[in-house]
């Protein structure tokens, strides 16, 4: 059993144990209302999991399969039961592995043909261990004889296992390999291998099995009795004292009841299973050493040496030749294009990289003065914080200031000193008004915000954020930037990665990727003022270097005061004519027919409002950008358009029909919804087969759904990917699979929620541009934002959300025009907008506009 | 399809015992219902079972799963009518075959149908009052190693997190006019099929992911862990405990002095 034990200084199979609780019991719980024997035993196709994820995930399954089931108890049968039901379930997952591992060696089935006798075999032993079990312990409660249990929980179990399991573990064998999760990938081979004990001990459960389950099945000499009458079976009838003939069984002592029966073969399957690995605890890693050192070294900064890496998969080096130093106190931001290496950066600093990921790793990273090659991640921990890029991933508990708590937790910080840092953190990140709430029903920007506080919390001396405010709204961005620049002032090392300019601004230093080569570290102003240099780097230039450029001023001037007392000294005029006739030609574009209606709409979760009494009406042809602070009913609002969402009241309509009279596939051929993450819109294997998905469904023909995939794949330019693994591509290539996917059900309506978050700069032009052809070809387009600044160029007309109501609605000019509506929206006032009312009294939304209509006296 | 926990926020002398406390006392409430095995002395116990969950205002739970009782009640009392053997004197009602209906089985059937429902009632009082996240407090409190603990929260984080995850993917292929809810039964069955091969690929992807964040947040830190959160041991605590160890004392010693005692087993 050393296995069982071991594996809890694994994380990885800690994880695993929490995910296959987690899958067994959400697929458990909705059939707890379809009983077989009504009331009793459940139908449960749920019983496919253990049996899979015990082969994959070995020991992390058995104890998340007991997990899960008293997890599903807590919905409703939790009671003295449940304790045989956690054995039970443990031995589902556990015996099948170690058959498994005893008669093919480590390594996980694939579910290939020449395994699937053996893994009936695994499955059946399984299943009678779990069944004998909680018969026996159920009957022993003298809550429902042993018969009625033990036979429905095998007869269940085997063909569960079997006509669902086997196909189940086809379908997860790869995906496991692929993250590294399987039992033989996660663990050590000398802490699962058997002894000369195991086959003994493999024949031991295979006996009781059979005993105890024939025993079962044979109803207490019932079905013997039946064939002799119908004399199938001829044996002697055996005579009780009171000269009546006793029911025959083939298996039972006539003085043994069923449930000693089943208690013995209980014990044997205990026993058994106890035998099958190792006796004992292994060695344990020497962890109170570490401790001392690293209380130590609580101070310093970064030495990044030569650093190199290339990911497993053969591709290009995603890291080359990486050097720079960093020391206690200092800012700097990493930027960059989306591939060039800054992910894989910030791994390095924090040591999953070398310690977690697999690859080839070369140079040295000193954090904090440890060297992340000689310490783990948990060490390194002391030392410093990560904020990961995929924030709703690093949200595990449940209850946001336990969030906030959980890495001090694990530190043993004294309650009264992690209570106060606590409140400190979830003051700084704005989250008072959130303590109590479930992280998971939290907005996009609400998680990012306690991702932040649950790795600042923990006050490491180096920081290293990867792109923590891709999620936040502008007036929100700028509060967690100053949250940020507070813990360099602090005398903390700070690295922040990121694609926004002007949060880089005021570092003290910046790196820039390219290739996975530093091509830049210096002043940011020089680099970002520096229109050429920073587009070379794909970056954003400071707007008011492109400011200066597009109107021809010698010099950059450093903030807005600045830049209108030039403009003012060189009379810089509005040419008005140019500009009005424009403004005309924009007019003209409204009244037309509406193309979604929103009509006095609310909604709400679970009686957390998100939208109330909103009506707004978008009209066919029109690029309308909806803009809100995190929370205010942006995502919810798109939902509702797109009929993923039924409104609490009001009516939606598109195209003049309301949305609640009609189907799936009727109104994803007029509607299409770009989701903000484009990986959980994706799910098929390949490109093709993701973009057909939708024609497909609509009923087109096969020559048709080919001819929409190649078009759509030619508009989103990725003709030439149709066999590749979508997720083997880089983010903005998903979210364009995801586009084409869209596009190929030919809707004249789409919806996108965020488009250019997680893309860098020329991605997102990309992207934008993209849409403004969309637009061009007569398509309407609806797209939520938190870069107001595309918003702006891109968009004719703005959506103000607050708090589930709109603030404002018109078209974009007159909408940024009202500054004070504007920012109680979450929005920050560009530069040139700011610039151009204050000299002209209208609103210039790019530089593109101040080249065009303003001239210099 | 039932997803949320039964958990029902309110504030009751029952939901202010310390952690502790509830997952003790549950375990010492199955005493009384395990004790007797007369109709009637079980359809005290089951009485004091529903008294128990109103007293919790969890009479909205009672509502949701009140037909799922009946069902179990009614089962159980007849599976053990059909079942039951090893009767010394049974007064055979009906004989069916192989199978015999007797006045003691009955009867042990519907003191059975009465345990069945107040043992699952008494748990559902616990789960009206007690958060999953202080269920896992007490079990740290009682001796639960602090990882296993650790993966118990997260177990409880992660399901609804899984369901959700199932939610979006049914709504990717649902906005790409994918009917899910409409057709045969086997065309759903077979739809919903279609959703594994996304959903469990997703659940892989995080669960990467979130070692990976489990790790940088020191989980194997090797110090000794401290919870934030502490419930003071109050009066009502004390009362309360001894309450039901005194309920469960009493119901072992009635039933050894031969009360409540239909047939001489469990």
């Amino acid at each position: 059993m050393r296995d069982v034990f071991v594996m809890w200084r694994n994380t990885r199979m800690v994880v695993l144990v929490a995910l296959s609780a987690a899958i067994y019991a959400a697929i458990l719980i909705p059939f707890k209302i379809i009983p077989i024997v009504p009331g009793f035993t459940e139908l449960r196709p749920g019983n496919a999991v253990p049996i899979v994820c015990g082969l994959l995930f070995g020991p992390a399954a058995a104890w998340g399969c007991a997990i899960g089931n008293l997890i599903a108890d807590f919905f409703g049968t939790i009671g003295p039961g449940s304790f045989f039901g956690m054995i039970g379930n443990f031995l589902f997952a556990y015996v099948p592995y170690r058959v498994w591992v005893m008669l093919k060696g480590f390594r996980p089935p694939s579910g290939s043909w020449k395994e699937v006798p053996l893994l009936v075999l695994a499955i059946f032993m399984g299943s009678a261990a779990c069944a004998v079990v909680i018969g026996s312990g159920v009957e022993l409660l003298g809550l429902v004889p042993y018969v009625i249990l033990t036979s429905i929980i095998t007869i269940n179990n085997t063909v569960v296992g079997i006509v669902l399991g086997i196909p189940l573990l086809i379908l997860m064998y790869p995906r496991a390999r692929r993250w590294n999760l399987t039992f033989s990938q996660v663990m050590r081979e000398d802490d699962i291998r058997g002894t000369r004990l195991t086959p003994i001990a493999g024949l031991l459960i295979f006996v009781a099995c059979t005993i105890g389950v024939s025993a079962a099945l044979d109803m207490r000499g019932h079905i013997a009795d039946w064939a002799m009458k119908l004399g199938i079976l001829d044996m002697q009838p055996v005579i009780g004292e009171d000269g009546k003939a006793l029911p025959v069984s083939l298996l039972i002592p006539a003085e043994m009841s069923l449930l000693q029966l089943g208690l013995w073969c209980s014990l044997a399957i205990l026993v058994g299973s106890f035998l099958m690995a190792k006796v004992g605890l292994g060695r344990r890693p020497a962890a109170a050493e570490a401790e001392q050192t690293t209380d130590e070294a609580s101070t310093g900064g970064l030495v990044v040496e030569n650093v190199s890496f290339a990911y497993p998969d053969g591709g290009e080096a995603a890291l080359r030749g990486i050097t720079f130093t960093q020391s206690a106190g200092q800012m700097r931001f990493l930027m960059g294009r989306t591939s060039a290496g800054k992910s894989t950066l910030c791994l390095c600093l924090n040591g999953v990289i070398p310690q977690m990921q697999s690859g080839d790793f070369s140079g040295s990273v000193q954090v904090g003065g440890l060297d992340t090659s000689q310490w783990s991640v948990d060490e390194l921990s002391r030392v410093v914080g990560l904020v990961f890029q995929d924030f709703e991933t690093q949200l595990f508990c449940s209850d946001v200031e336990l969030e906030v708590a959980f890495g001090l937790e694990n530190r043993g910080v004294p309650r009264e000193l992690m209570r106060e840092r606590v409140d400190y953190w979830i003051d700084v990140l704005g989250l008072r008004h959130l303590v109590g709430r479930d992280p998971s029903t939290l907005s996009g920007g609400e998680k990012q915000r306690l991702a932040l506080a649950a790795v600042m919390a923990a006050e490491p001396p180096v920081v290293v954020l990867d792109e923590p405010t891709t999620d936040l709204d502008p007036a929100g961005r700028a509060e967690v930037m100053d949250a940020v620049g507070q813990l360099a002032d602090d005398g903390r090392t700070v690295v922040v990665a990121t694609n926004e300019s002007a949060e880089a601004a005021d570092a003290d230093g910046l790196l820039v990727l390219q290739a996975g080569v530093l091509a830049y570290e210096g002043a940011p102003a020089s680099l970002l003022q520096d229109i050429q240099a920073s587009a070379a780097l794909g970056l954003r230039p400071d707007p008011l270097a492109e400011l200066a450029a597009a109107v021809g001023l010698a010099q950059v001037t450093q903030n807005v005061e600045q830049a209108v007392e030039m403009l003012r000294e060189r009379s810089a005029r509005l040419d008005e004519k140019a500009f009005v006739s424009a403004q005309g030609s924009e007019q003209t574009q409204s009244a037309r027919a509406p193309a979604a209606t929103l009509q006095n709409v609310s909604y709400s979760y679970g009686g957390l409002p998100a939208l109330d009494e909103v009506s707004v009406d978008v009209c066919q042809g029109e690029f309308v950008g909806i803009l809100g602070p995190n929370g205010s009913g942006k995502t919810t609002l798109c939902k509702l358009v797109t009929g993923l969402l039924a409104p609490d009241s009001g009516t939606v309509a598109v195209n003049g029909r309301d949305v609640s009279e009609m189907r799936a596939s009727e109104l994803a051929a007029q509607i299409g919804y770009l989701y903000q993450n484009p990986d959980s819109q994706i799910f098929a294997d390949t490109v093709f087969d993701e973009v057909a998905f939708g024609p497909r469904n609509l009923g087109r023909t096969t020559a048709r759904v080919r001819e929409l995939v190649t078009e759509a794949l030619a508009i989103t330019e990725l003709t030439g990917y149709e066999d590749s693994d979508p997720f083997s591509l880089t983010r903005g290539e998903r979210q364009r699979v995801a586009l084409a996917a869209v596009l190929a059900c030919e809707p004249s309506i789409i919806v996108f929620d965020e488009p250019t978050t997680g893309l860098d700069v020329p991605q997102q032009e990309a992207m934008m541009q993209l849409l403004k052809r969309l637009q061009g070809q007569g398509r309407t387009v609806i797209v939520v934002t938190h870069h107001t600044e595309m918003a702006l160029r891109y968009a004719e007309r703005l959506v103000l959300l607050r708090g589930g109501h709109v603030l404002a609605d018109g078209p974009t000019r007159e909408v940024v025009a009202d500054h004070e509506t504007f920012a109680a929206a979450g929005q920050c006032l560009s530069p040139l907008v700011a610039i151009s009312q204050e000299l002209f009294g209208v609103p210039l939304l790019s530089a593109d506009e101040f080249e065009r209509y303003v001239h210099l006296g | 399809m039932q997803t949320e926990f039964l958990f029902i926020a309110a504030s009751t002398a029952l939901h202010r015992l310390h952690p502790v406390v509830k997952v003790l006392g549950l375990g010492i409430l199955f005493v009384p219902a395990l004790a007797f095995n007369h109709p009637a002395w079980m359809a005290v116990v089951l009485a004091l079972s529903v008294l128990l969950l109103l007293v919790a205002r969890g009479a909205p739970n009672l509502r949701r799963l009140g037909w799922f009782l009946v069902i179990l009640f009614v089962m159980s009392t007849l599976m053990w009518s059909l079942f039951l053997a090893d009767l010394q004197e049974p007064h055979v009602l009906l004989e069916l075959g192989a199978v015999t209906i007797s006045r003691e089985s009955v009867l042990y059937g519907l003191a059975m149908g009465c345990r069945i429902a107040s043992l699952l009632l008494f748990g559902l009082t616990f789960i009206t009052t007690t958060r999953p996240e202080d269920f896992t407090f007490a079990l740290r409190k009682l001796g639960l190693p602090a990882t296993l603990s650790v993966a118990l929260s997260l177990s409880f984080r992660l399901l609804p997190s899984f369901l959700a995850t199932v939610q979006t993917v049914k709504d990717a292929q649902r906005a790409r006019g994918l009917d899910l809810d409409s057709g045969g039964l086997l065309t759903r069955l077979r739809r919903y099929l279609s959703l594994a091969a996304p959903v469990f690929g997703y659940a892989l992807r995080q669960a990467d992911n979130l070692s990976r964040a489990l790790e940088a947040r020191g989980l194997m830190a090797g110090a000794k862990r401290v919870e934030l959160r502490e419930f003071p041991v109050t009066r009502a605590d004390a009362v309360a405990f001894l309450l039901v160890l005194g309920l469960a004392a009493a119901s072992v010693w009635l039933r050894v002095e031969g009360f409540g005692e239909l047939l001489p087993r469990i």
